[in-house]
């Protein structure tokens, strides 16, 4: 299958070449980046590229291109640097970061309020500046003193203008004022991933409102979800995310509710508001065991790849799957 | 046109260039392979390199050269017709194996290869060399890098200037 063309070799005056010495640190800006930008989630060049030597540690730090795409979800929650790196790689990002995916925790939250003040303190001053409308006067002394997941967000959100895909993993309860607050900053994101133990209140209403470019939206809600009022009594709440509000979503084409209570209205307006859907994956019950309707099966048909909870304890889900 | 050198019937003689390493070496070539590198490319087409002219690769020794215009002569065909749209599974499959074999080789040669790669621009190797590379880096820690690239050692300085950088961070070596 080659050519007819080969190498001729016809050495001329050859010189033997002296023994280069193959300098791995004198690597160019462009090499690195190309050799870094291949290496996946960036803790790998968080945790070995950027300790090697002086030329890689700068390429790795001055290349917003590399932390566009931030995940450090394979970090352990309990190692002492996965705070200082969602933070270092955010910086780093220069206001490029497209995707951020990584856990949160309060510990690690309360570690970074501890030892890097300062740095927050920057990180709100140039949320301020971005948003100088917005800006609350009071809001650096109070975040440095309540420091917490939901300044964390609102403060991600504020430095990552161009956010296009954010997963937040959560251990705990997200204030919903708070976080619709950051979703709003949020107008261009594509792809929001929620995995969380918590009442959803009206968020998913809230999401859909505040981001009307969303392609894909993924809710998990963590097994314990019961909650605990001011007398210490714990209770169960109902919370659909406000799905039977949501507004018109064009563009959604992945949907996934996962240990969710679906409600049949709640189903029948996400099937009249999203027209392109083509995964929608619900999983959890269905709290309203009704015979559902020939016109809520004829929507049902038209998802392509649908599954939907079954309403009693099996953990089996119906498949309905349309004709091509 | 002169007949070609052992009939392809490939639009007649296929037109060859020479290429001159840094060591001196003339190496004869299809322009068509020559032209994958973007720096050859604008030469070639002016008409450089033939005859008893070659182009000098000053920064390229003869055994690196060799073994990129190995790649490049393997890789001509399928990017003449476009990154081969039309080519068959079989064909990918191949020029995938080819590439496999082809980056199994010792680091210092990789190191050379990566070098020669971006000072030629050739796109296809470029990304093949740092896959290369990622993939040796990839789920090490700094001290198997270092073993696995045959880094130098650090110099003092350089070594304290590490360890400040980790401790500031207090992220590597978990």
């Amino acid at each position: 299958m080659l050519s007819s063309s080969r190498c001729h070799k016809k050495p001329c005056s050859p010189v033997s070449a002296p023994v280069e010495v193959r300098d791995w640190t004198s690597l160019t800006h462009d090499i690195l980046v190309d050799v870094f930008q291949r290496l996946g989630p960036c803790c790998e060049i968080m945790q070995a590229a950027e300790c090697m030597c002086k030329t890689w540690r700068r390429a790795a730090i001055s290349e917003p291109l590399l932390w566009r795409h931030i995940d450090i979800s394979t970090v352990s929650q309990r190692s002492q640097g996965q705070p200082t790196m969602a933070r270092a790689a955010v910086d780093r990002s220069q206001g490029q970061c497209e995707a951020f995916c990584g856990p949160v925790d309060m510990d690690s939250l309360l570690y970074l309020v501890e030892r890097y003040v300062f740095l927050l303190v920057f990180i709100l001053q140039l949320c301020c500046s971005y948003y100088i409308v917005n800006a609350n006067p009071n809001l650096i002394a109070y975040v440095v003193q309540y420091m917490s997941i939901h300044h964390f967000i609102y403060g991600l959100s504020c430095i990552a203008p161009r956010l296009k895909s954010f997963h937040l993993s959560a251990n705990c309860k997200v204030d919903n004022d708070i976080f619709t607050m950051a979703l709003k900053k949020l107008t261009i994101l594509k792809d929001l991933e929620i995995s969380a133990s918590y009442s959803l209140e009206d968020l998913l209403k809230y999401a859909c409102q505040a981001c009307p470019h969303l392609e894909k939206l993924k809710v998990t809600l963590l097994d314990d979800t019961v909650y605990y009022g001011s007398d210490g009594s714990s209770y169960m709440e109902f919370s659909d995310g406000g799905l039977c509000e949501i507004s018109t979503m064009c563009k959604l084409r992945s949907l996934e509710l996962l240990d969710f209570e679906l409600t049949m209205e709640g189903l029948t307006t996400i099937l009249d508001n999203c027209p392109i859907l083509e995964p929608l994956h619900i999983t959890g019950s269905i709290l309203d065991i009704q015979e559902m309707d020939e016109d809520l099966q004829v929507k049902c048909a038209r998802v392509r790849n649908l599954i939907l909870p079954v309403d009693d304890d099996k953990y089996d889900c119906y498949l309905y799957s349309a004709q091509p | 046109m002169a007949a070609p050198e052992s009939g392809d019937g490939n639009n007649g003689a296929a037109r060859m260039v020479t290429l001159i390493s840094s060591d001196n070496t003339r190496f004869e070539v299809e322009a068509a392979a020559a032209s994958l590198s973007q720096t050859l490319q604008l030469t070639i087409l002016d008409g450089g390199g033939g005859g008893g002219d070659g182009i000098p690769l000053p920064n390229v020794d003869s055994a690196t050269l060799s073994k990129v215009l190995e790649y490049c002569i393997k890789h001509a065909p399928a990017a003449a017709n476009g990154g081969a749209p039309n080519a068959t599974a079989v064909d990918r499959a191949e020029l995938e194996r080819f590439d496999n074999e082809f980056v199994n080789i010792d680091q210092s040669v990789l190191y050379s290869l990566i070098m020669a790669a971006h000072n030629l621009e050739i796109e296809g190797l470029q990304s093949l060399v740092a896959k290369k590379v990622a993939d040796m880096i990839k789920g090490k820690s700094p001290m198997e890098i270092r073993r696995t690239l045959g880094f130098p050692d650090p110099t003092p300085e350089e070594q304290a200037e590490m360890n400040a950088h980790m401790l500031e961070y207090g992220w590597a070596y978990e």
